[in-house]
C-alpha cells in the first residue's frame, strides 16, 4: 500500500522547490539569453516578466497543488479532475506526467555528464585531455553517424538513474528533501566561489586572460537601447523566465499538494522564486558570460551568442579553467559539481509527480512507483544515449522541453482562471496565506498571464525565417513584407524538418546522412505519441477503477 | 563597466538579494510550522 508522503520542514519545502526551479538553464541558458538578445537590453524585459508571467504561474501552480492535494490527488490528471469538472480534463493533465518522463529521459543523461566531468576534473584530466575529445568519449561518436553509443557513458548513464530512483523511493523527508537541504547549500557556495574568482580576471593578474572579466559583465549589464523595442527581445525575456522557474510541468503542483489547506503557500512560493532568480541573474550571471570573455575577448562574446549552453558549459568552460593552474581541478569539480546538484534536485522533482500517481491512483509503495518510474523511463533513456544526439535527445527537447510546457502552462492558466475562476482561486491562495499578494495580481492572473502565454505559444509555433521583428519594421514603414518562409527554430519549422536541410551540392552520402536523421527523428516522434497515449490509457484505467469503486467527486467540487 | 551598466546591475541585485532574504527572514521567523516539523 501507499504510504502517507509529508514534507518535514518548511526550509526542505522551500530548498526543494528552489532545487526543482534551479537547473541547468540558470547557469548556461540564461547567459546565453542575455548576450544573444542585448545583454543589458534583456535584462529590463526579465524582471518585468518575472513580475507579471512568473509570480503569478508560481502562485497559480502551488494554490492548485495544495487544492488538488485537499482531495488526495498528487499529480495533474487528478488536480485537473477537481478543478476542471468534466471529465476531459484529467486528459489534459496526463501533460504533467508525460512532460516529466520525457525530460527526465535526456535530462539524466546530461546529469550523468556531470558526474563524470566532475571526477575527471577533479583527477586533473583537462590538463591531459581537451574537453571535446572527453565529451565525444563520453556520449560516442557524433560524426555522421546515427548510433553513438560510449559503454563508460552509458554506464554512468544508468548510475546516475539508478541514484534517482534510489532518492525516489525513500519518499519526500528522507529521499528529495535531504538532498536539497544538502544540495542547495553546496550549489550557492560553488557558484559564490566560481564567480568571485572569475570576477577577479584581468590581464594584469592573469597572463591568458585579454580583458577583465568585468567586461564581460558590462555587456550582460549595459543597456543599449537597441534591442529592447524588439518583440523578440520580449519573447526570449518571457520565455526565459517561463523555463527557469520550471512552470508549466506539473512538478510544482505535485510538490505543493502535500500541503494542508493552512499552511502558507503565498511566502513558501514567492520566496523559492526568489531563490531561483538568486540562483540564476546573480550567480549564473556571473560566470559564464564574464570569465569566457575575459578569456576569449570579442571571441567569447561571439561564442556566447552562439554555441548552445552545454557546448559552452560542457566543451568551452572545462578548457578556459586550465587557465587557471592549481586551481583548475578543483574549480572544473565545483563547477561540474554545481551543476550535478542543480541538475539532480531539478530531476528529482520530475520523478516525483509519476511516483506520485502511481501511488494514489495505483495504490502502489513507495518502492515499487520507484521501479516502475524507471522502467518507463528505460525505453526513452536508451535510444537517448544510443542514437547521436541530434535525433532523440534533440527532438524530445523540443516538443516536450520547450513547445510542451507553454502548451500546458497555457491549459492551467486557462483552467485556474476562466474554469474554475480568478475569485475561487484567489480565495484559496490567500488561505493559510502569511504574505499578502497585492490585488493587482488578480487581474494579471486572469488577464495578462493568459495573454503572454498565448503570444509565447504563437511565437514558437509560428515564426517567418525573416524574425518577426522584419515583418513589424515592414509593416510600420510601409514598406513590402519579406517572402513567407518558416523559421527552422519554430516548431512548425521543426515539424517540417526545416532545421535539417539536405545539404545543396552535398554528396549522396551527405544526403542519405540527413535522410537517416530525419527518420530517426520521425521514430523519436512515435515514441512520444505512445508514450503520451500509455499515460492516456493509465488514467482512464485509474479513473475506471475510482467508478467501480464508487469514488466520485466530491459535492463541494461539483457545486 | 559603465556607470549605467553599474546602476542596473546594483539594482537588480539589490531588488533580489533583498526580496530573497526578506523572504526567508519572514519564512525562518515565523512562529507557523507544517504540522508535523
Amino acid at each position: 500500500m501507499s504510504q502517507k508522503e509529508r514534507w518535514a520542514s518548511r526550509l526542505g519545502l522551500v530548498l526543494a522547490m528552489a532545487g526543482n526551479a534551479v537547473g541547468l538553464g540558470n547557469f548556461l541558458r540564461f547567459p546565453a539569453q542575455a548576450a544573444r538578445n542585448g545583454g543589458g537590453d534583456f535584462m529590463i524585459p526579465y524582471i518585468l516578466a518575472f513580475l507579471f508571467l512568473g509570480l503569478p504561474l508560481v502562485w497559480v501552480e502551488w494554490t492548485m497543488g495544495r487544492f488538488g492535494g485537499k482531495y488526495g490527488h498528487h499529480s495533474t490528471p487528478g488536480v485537473f479532475d477537481v478543478m476542471g469538472r468534466a471529465s476531459f480534463w484529467k486528459y489534459l493533465g496526463v501533460f504533467g506526467l508525460w512532460v516529466n518522463l520525457i525530460i527526465a529521459s535526456y535530462y539524466l543523461y546530461i546529469e550523468s555528464w556531470t558526474i563524470s566531468y566532475a571526477a575527471f576534473s577533479l583527477i586533473g584530466g583537462f590538463s591531459r585531455t581537451e574537453p571535446s575529445e572527453f565529451f565525444a568519449w563520453l556520449v560516442g561518436s557524433q560524426d555522421k553517424s546515427i548510433i553513438a553509443v560510449s559503454p563508460a557513458g552509458l554506464t554512468v548513464f544508468f548510475l546516475c538513474m539508478g541514484l534517482n530512483v534510489f532518492i525516489l523511493s525513500r519518499g519526500l523527508a528522507k529521499g528529495i528533501e535531504i538532498v536539497a537541504k544538502v544540495g542547495m547549500p553546496i550549489l550557492i557556495i560553488f557558484a559564490a566561489i566560481l564567480a568571485l574568482r572569475g570576477l577577479m580576471i584581468t590581464p594584469e593578474n592573469d597572463s591568458h586572460a585579454q580583458a577583465t572579466a568585468l567586461t564581460g559583465l558590462n555587456y550582460l549589464w549595459n543597456p543599449q537601447f537597441e534591442t529592447m523595442h524588439k518583440p523578440t527581445t520580449w519573447l526570449a525575456a518571457a520565455g526565459q523566465i517561463f523555463f527557469t522557474l520550471s512552470v508549466g510541468m506539473g512538478s510544482m503542483h505535485c510538490y505543493a499538494s502535500y500541503l494542508q489547506e493552512k499552511n502558507d503557500i503565498a511566502l513558501t512560493g514567492t520566496t523559492a522564486a526568489w531563490t531561483n532568480e538568486f540562483c540564476e541573474v546573480i550567480l549564473g550571471g556571473s560566470m559564464l558570460v564574464p570569465i569566457t570573455v575575459a578569456y576569449m575577448g570579442v571571441a567569447g562574446l561571439d561564442l556566447v551568442r552562439q554555441e548552445s549552453g552545454l557546448g559552452l558549459g560542457f566543451v568551452i568552460f572545462p578548457r578556459l579553467f586550465a587557465n587557471w593552474g592549481a586551481l583548475a581541478p578543483a574549480a572544473g569539480f565545483m563547477w561540474f559539481g554545481l551543476l550535478f546538484f542543480a541538475a539532480v534536485t531539478s530531476s528529482l522533482a520530475m520523478g516525483q509527480p509519476i511516483m506520485a500517481f502511481l501511488q494514489t491512483e495505483f495504490q502502489m509503495s513507495r518502492g515499487k512507483s520507484a521501479l516502475i518510474f524507471g522502467a518507463l523511463l528505460l525505453p526513452l533513456a536508451l535510444p537517448v544515449a544510443c542514437f547521436n544526439l541530434n535525433t532523440f535527445f534533440t527532438d524530445f527537447d523540443d516538443w516536450a522541453g520547450t513547445f510542451a510546457l507553454v502548451v500546458f502552462a497555457t491549459i492551467e492558466t486557462i483552467l485556474f482562471a476562466w474554469v474554475f475562476g480568478t475569485t475561487r482561486g484567489w480565495q484559496e491562495m490567500e488561505k493559510g496565506a502569511e504574505l499578502k499578494i497585492p490585488r493587482v495580481f488578480f487581474y494579471v492572473i486572469q488577464y495578462v498571464t493568459p495573454v503572454l502565454l498565448l503570444v509565447i505559444l504563437v511565437g514558437s509555433l509560428f515564426e517567418p525565417a525573416a524574425g518577426w521583428n522584419g515583418y513589424l519594421q515592414a509593416m510600420s514603414d510601409g514598406t513590402p513584407l519579406p517572402a513567407w518562409e518558416w523559421s527552422k527554430g519554430s516548431i512548425v519549422g521543426k515539424l517540417l524538418f526545416y532545421d535539417l536541410p539536405f545539404p545543396e551540392n552535398g554528396t549522396a552520402e551527405d544526403i542519405a546522412y540527413v535522410s537517416k536523421l530525419r527518420w530517426t527523428r520521425g521514430a523519436a516522434r512515435l515514441l512520444l505519441l505512445a508514450t503520451f497515449f500509455g499515460f492516456v490509457a493509465m488514467v482512464y484505467v485509474a479513473w475506471s477503477r475510482r467508478r467501480a469503486r464508487g469514488e466520485h467527486l466530491p459535492q463541494e467540487v461539483l457545486t | 563597466m559603465t556607470p549605467m551598466a553599474w546602476t542596473l546591475m546594483l539594482t537588480v541585485w539589490t531588488i533580489i538579494t533583498g526580496a530573497t532574504v526578506y523572504c526567508f527572514y519572514r519564512l525562518l521567523s515565523s512562529e507557523r510550522s507544517l504540522d508535523n516539523e
